[in-house]
């Protein structure tokens, strides 16, 4: 079973075009706080369905929900630089550009109304983005993401930092190098990506989950049944999935060099023999779903849960 | 540079408009003046026409699948064009944004030749179900051994095309190493020796077991990794 990893170059398109825009507010200097070079405390319209962009270099983007149509933004910018906002019919955008080369840290703060689309990119620092309600693009380079609240779609991305998303009815892609990459309470499809980090699944009711670390272990436990396909694979990581009662999966375990442990009675089929390459595969329930689990060093784990998803 | 009203930055916000043949009379003079004075604005010009002649050069290609893995049974019938040779640039000429515009735009020009190029080669291997070791360059590629002659010709040359690709996105990284932050460098090449590993050992299991699809996937697997990882590295925006 093969399939395509996606891309993270959406992370730096994004974060490119962030910082060519035409020339909003100014800076202003001389604000109370020494260390603040640049202010930016306003409020615009957008309606549902509107796309709000936070661009920045530096620092920490927080999106929490507000109310209403209005979108509140609060940022300041350390030590150098400006911020260029500008608001237009179908949303608002915000981004910071160095001034006499210098460009110091930003801190962004911005309530959205539920259902607008998020997009925030930073190449270093954190981004957090909380019951939104509705699509939400988050990428970094260096730094967390977390998402919480969000509809429809989510893409949450980080090079060397973990990547959160809890609690939201969305498709959901999330993806990491370095770090952990986590999903909790999501219904919708699901793909985790990472190369030395974990990827834990938990609480997932799905059609479509998948989860590919390299040197990393990986977690399951969600609903595996109907028509769905679920595929969890590391190179040396272990390789944990929870069934819930009531799964029909038509299950596929291989491993090279690793152990297969499970308290799933495991039938084998009339002529059915561990192949030389340690490929089993077995029926769970009526074996509607398509379950397949792979690693070639690390162990494999197949338990009965208690959730019935 | 300056050059009359227009600066450099100016004429970069619109060179695009400038090729793409939008500008209104005045602004396509302004610009077309910057040019001939700068020679810095001219390469940069000529750089991003270059790049976008190679696009146009390159067949019609649809974007990979998210399970593009499986329709690998169905042939494809898109030709394999290798992009002309496009080393990264060393010196300072480009500048701020550029390079790692350039560079995102160039890793996805090449994604697409990558991917129906491995779907060639896939498709040759999961047509025989036979595999056979074969060193090529110094990196260990997979060939089907019971292949048909123009088989195993498709896959050579996507294999070849893959370490090509591979190669050139190695030297965009360590063209911009100076330009990236040292820590995020250090998490790249950390995890590309973790890919670097996987491959490794894949392929070592693969010698001795040819007829694993269980080996093949986790090494295509770790390959898919590897150019994903620096297609990335090489579009990384600057620390700065």
């Amino acid at each position: 079973m093969r399939r395509r990893t996606a891309l993270l170059i959406p992370l730096v398109l994004g974060f490119v075009s962030s910082t060519a825009w035409a020339q909003g507010k100014g800076h202003k200097r001389g604000d109370r706080d020494d260390d603040i070079v640049a202010r930016l405390d306003t409020t615009v319209t957008v309606q549902r369905g509107g796309r709000v962009s936070l661009g920045i270099v530096s620092g920490r983007i927080i999106v929490t929900a507000g109310s209403g149509s209005s979108v509140r933004i609060h940022a300041t910018l350390e030590d150098g630089g400006r911020f260029r906002f500008r608001a237009t019919d179908s949303g608002a955008e915000l981004g910071v550009e160095a001034d006499d080369h210098e460009l110091g840290d930003a801190h962004v703060e911005v309530s959205v109304p539920a259902g607008v689309l998020i997009a925030a990119n930073t190449v270093s620092g954190d981004i957090s983005v909380r019951d939104t309600r509705g699509v939400v693009e988050a990428h970094t380079v260096s730094g967390d993401v977390a998402v919480t609240g969000a509809a429809e779609r989510v893409s949450a991305e980080s090079v060397s930092g973990d990547v959160e998303v809890r609690g939201v009815t969305a498709s959901v892609r999330a993806q990491s190098v370095s770090g952990n990459v986590q999903a909790e309470n999501v219904s919708g499809d699901v793909q985790g990506e990472t190369v030395s980090g974990d990827i834990i699944l938990h609480d997932v009711r799905s059609r479509s989950a998948r989860a590919s670390t390299t040197s990393g272990d990986v977690e399951y436990d969600g609903t595996i049944g109907g028509d769905g396909r679920y595929e969890f694979q590391s190179h040396s990581g272990d390789v944990r999935i929870s069934l819930p009662s009531g799964a029909d999966a038509t299950v596929t375990v291989e491993t090279f060099s690793g152990e297969l442990d499970s308290d799933v009675p495991i039938t084998l089929q009339p002529g059915q023999v561990m192949t030389p390459s340690r490929r089993l595969s077995f029926k769970v329930g009526n074996g509607s779903g398509q379950l397949s689990v792979r690693s070639f060093s690390g162990d494999i784990t197949i338990r009965r849960g208690s959730g019935a998803h | 540079m300056m050059d009359g009203s227009v600066s450099c930055s100016d004429v970069e916000a619109l060179l695009d408009g400038w090729m793409d043949g939008t500008l209104d009379a005045a602004e396509r003079a302004r610009v077309q003046s910057h040019l001939d004075g700068c020679a810095q604005c001219a390469a940069l010009a000529g750089d991003l026409a270059a790049l976008r002649a190679q696009a146009r050069a390159l067949p019609d290609l649809e974007a990979p699948a998210a399970r593009m893995w499986e329709g690998i049974a169905r042939r494809i019938e898109a030709r394999v064009v290798t992009l002309s040779p496009t080393p990264a640039r060393p010196n300072g000429r480009w500048r701020g944004w550029q390079l790692p515009a350039a560079a995102a735009a160039l890793v996805l020009l090449t994604a697409g030749v990558t991917s129906v190029a491995t779907m060639h080669w896939m498709d040759g291997q999961r047509a025989t179900r036979t595999i056979g070791g074969v060193e090529t360059g110094g990196s260990a590629t997979f060939a089907p051994a019971a292949a048909t002659a123009a088989e195993a010709q498709i896959a050579r040359r996507a294999s070849a095309t893959y370490d090509q690709e591979i190669a050139r996105l190695r030297a965009i990284l360590a063209a911009r190493r100076s330009d990236l932050d040292s820590a995020t460098v250090a998490v790249i090449e950390h995890n590309l020796a973790v890919i670097d590993t996987a491959i490794q050992q894949s392929s070592e299991a693969l010698a001795r077991d040819p007829g694993s699809t269980l080996l093949l996937d986790q090494w295509n697997d770790a390959r898919d990794k590897q150019l994903e990882l620096l297609r990335t590295a090489a579009a990384l925006p600057r620390r700065s």
